[in-house]
């Protein structure tokens, strides 16, 4: 059936001025900076957004966007904003790291039966905590010696519902063997793959934005954070201010796993470089509590 | 084994009635001081506290937030607070301090320029330093300015590296003066280096 195409409204063009407070403000709640690069990913996003929920102008829009008390618009604006780019395995050296190196460590003096506690901060779309997951059951020899728990959060509604729901194409799985495939996911036809209940049902998917302190007082006694490909959008400030509420997350001795691109100059008062199975993670030092 | 995660819900609220000014001064253990220091990150009436703690404080976890919230809030204020900790006896304490007076250009560079006449020869080594890698255009100007009339050597010397790697072919007349300045011979040995480099 034909769907009546609805008319979009015409919207007064956006200044110069209007982008620079848009950009202020969006940085200020997420820590995301866009560069001149991403001008007209941003503008075709903003317009699209601006054009669904009927206003006419930047400024309407804008008004809602920070004052609607639901603050549904400010997500709605945020899922179509972000990058959610991921894949099964992706740099998954570090997770041989985590089961060679930062594991054994941190469980050494651990009773049998204790919970360690795994972090996939953001997650986007759950292929990197999924990913954990099958590494541990597939490496750790002492898998079973633990409660593991792993918990994953993104600021996107969208892509955590989405890894709520375990479903992946092709794509997302072309690192995966055959073997893995087989044992971890059931096919559904049409190219695409359902990860396998026992799975979905033992990972904690939530939302939550990195850069508020609110948010991150959810997340506490951690062991091992994975914040992978999420710095790179941010400036330097609030690349510090988030690993710093991450700092608050960890237990004393754990450990943080950035992405291949990013790296933790310039806090090195809070955190030591390991290097572990050829990848340079950071370590949790002081006082911790 | 994997296990649902049980929730945190022992959410770390804040107790109500906390006060950061107060935590950051007199909080008994470092974590809540760290939160007091970055509740306090959009607080520009705390910036001269913040400034204060950071020469009082010990835990290095503190003072990395502190340092965080007032690059928040960066400001001639804030960078006319920081620059006082140059003097500082505490090494570590020093080198946060430059970090983050790095992140703040703008705001620095009319303090450091303030600063190139600092009696303190420790201090010019520090102007010299954090000129060196500051993101402003009138770094360089103000490194040529420290080798063109600074007395003390080290400053030069500091200066010098500095220029090494921002400096332009127009600053090589005041390299060339320095060991007429300074007899020490390494002077003329760093002054040869510089000037091939720029010249080249
Ligand atoms: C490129 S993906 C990275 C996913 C995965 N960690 C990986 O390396 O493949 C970046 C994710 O960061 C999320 N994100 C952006 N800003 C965020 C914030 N302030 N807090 C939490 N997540 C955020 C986006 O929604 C997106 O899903």
């Amino acid at each position: 059936m034909n769907m009546p195409q609805r008319k979009l409204p015409e919207i007064a063009p956006i200044t110069p001025q209007d982008y620079e407070k848009f950009f202020e403000f969006f940085y200020r709640k997420t820590g995301i900076v866009f560069t001149d690069k991403k001008a007209y990913f941003v503008e075709r996003r903003l317009v699209e957004r601006i054009q669904a929920t009927g206003c006419e102008t930047f400024r309407e829009y804008f008004a809602i966007v920070r004052f609607q008390s639901s603050g549904d618009e400010w997500q709605q604006l945020v899922n179509s904003m972000t990058v959610n780019e991921t894949y099964f395995f992706r740099e998954d050296y570090q997770f041989d790291a985590m089961v060679q190196g930062m594991l054994p460590e941190i469980t050494r003096d651990r009773r049998k039966g204790s919970a360690v506690r795994i972090w996939s901060t953001p997650c986007s779309t759950g292929e990197e905590p999924y990913s954990i997951a099958i590494h541990l059951l597939e490496n750790w020899k002492r898998a079973d010696d633990f409660d593991i728990e792993i918990h994953a959060s993104d600021i996107d509604t969208r892509v955590v519902a989405q890894a709520r729901r375990g479903i992946y194409g092709h794509r997302s799985l072309q690192r995966l063997s055959a073997t893995l495939r087989s044992k971890y996911f059931t096919a559904l036809g049409d190219d695409q793959f359902r990860i396998r209940e026992e799975l979905r049902d033992s990972i904690d998917f939530d939302v939550a934005n990195i850069v508020d302190p609110a948010n991150m007082t959810r997340f506490r006694g951690m062991d091992v954070i994975f914040c992978r490909n999420l710095l790179i959008y941010f400036d330097d400030v609030s690349r510090r201010e988030s690993v710093e509420l991450l700092y608050e997350c960890l237990n004393p001795g754990g450990f943080i796993c950035l992405g291949h691109s990013e790296s933790m100059a310039r806090i090195s008062s809070l955190f030591r470089p390991r290097k572990f199975a050829d990848t340079i993670v950071y370590q949790k030092v002081g006082s911790g509590a | 084994m994997l296990v649902r995660a049980r929730k945190t819900v022992e959410c770390a609220q804040e107790p109500s009635g906390s006060d950061p000014a107060r935590d950051l001064v007199s909080g008994a253990d470092a974590a809540t001081r760290r939160r007091a220091a970055q509740h306090l990150r959009d607080k520009p009436e705390h910036i001269g506290l913040l400034c204060e703690r950071l020469g009082e404080e010990s835990d290095a976890s503190v003072r990395a937030a502190i340092l965080t919230s007032l690059v928040r809030m960066k400001s001639p204020a804030v960078a006319a607070g920081l620059v006082g900790h140059l003097r500082s006896e505490n090494a570590a304490l020093r080198s946060e301090v430059k970090e983050a007076l790095q992140d703040m250009p703008d705001d620095v560079q009319p303090v450091l320029e303030r600063l190139l006449g600092d009696p303190d020869n420790d201090v010019r080594i520090f102007v010299a330093n954090i000129l060196s890698t500051l993101a402003h255009p009138r770094a360089p100007k103000l490194l040529a300015r420290l080798i063109a009339r600074d007395p003390h050597v080290n400053v030069c010397m500091a200066a010098l590296d500095g220029l090494m790697e921002i400096g332009d072919a127009s600053m090589t007349a005041a390299i060339a003066e320095l060991p007429r300045r300074f007899p020490e011979p390494f002077v003329a040995f760093a002054a040869t280096a510089a000037l091939n480099r720029l010249k080249g």
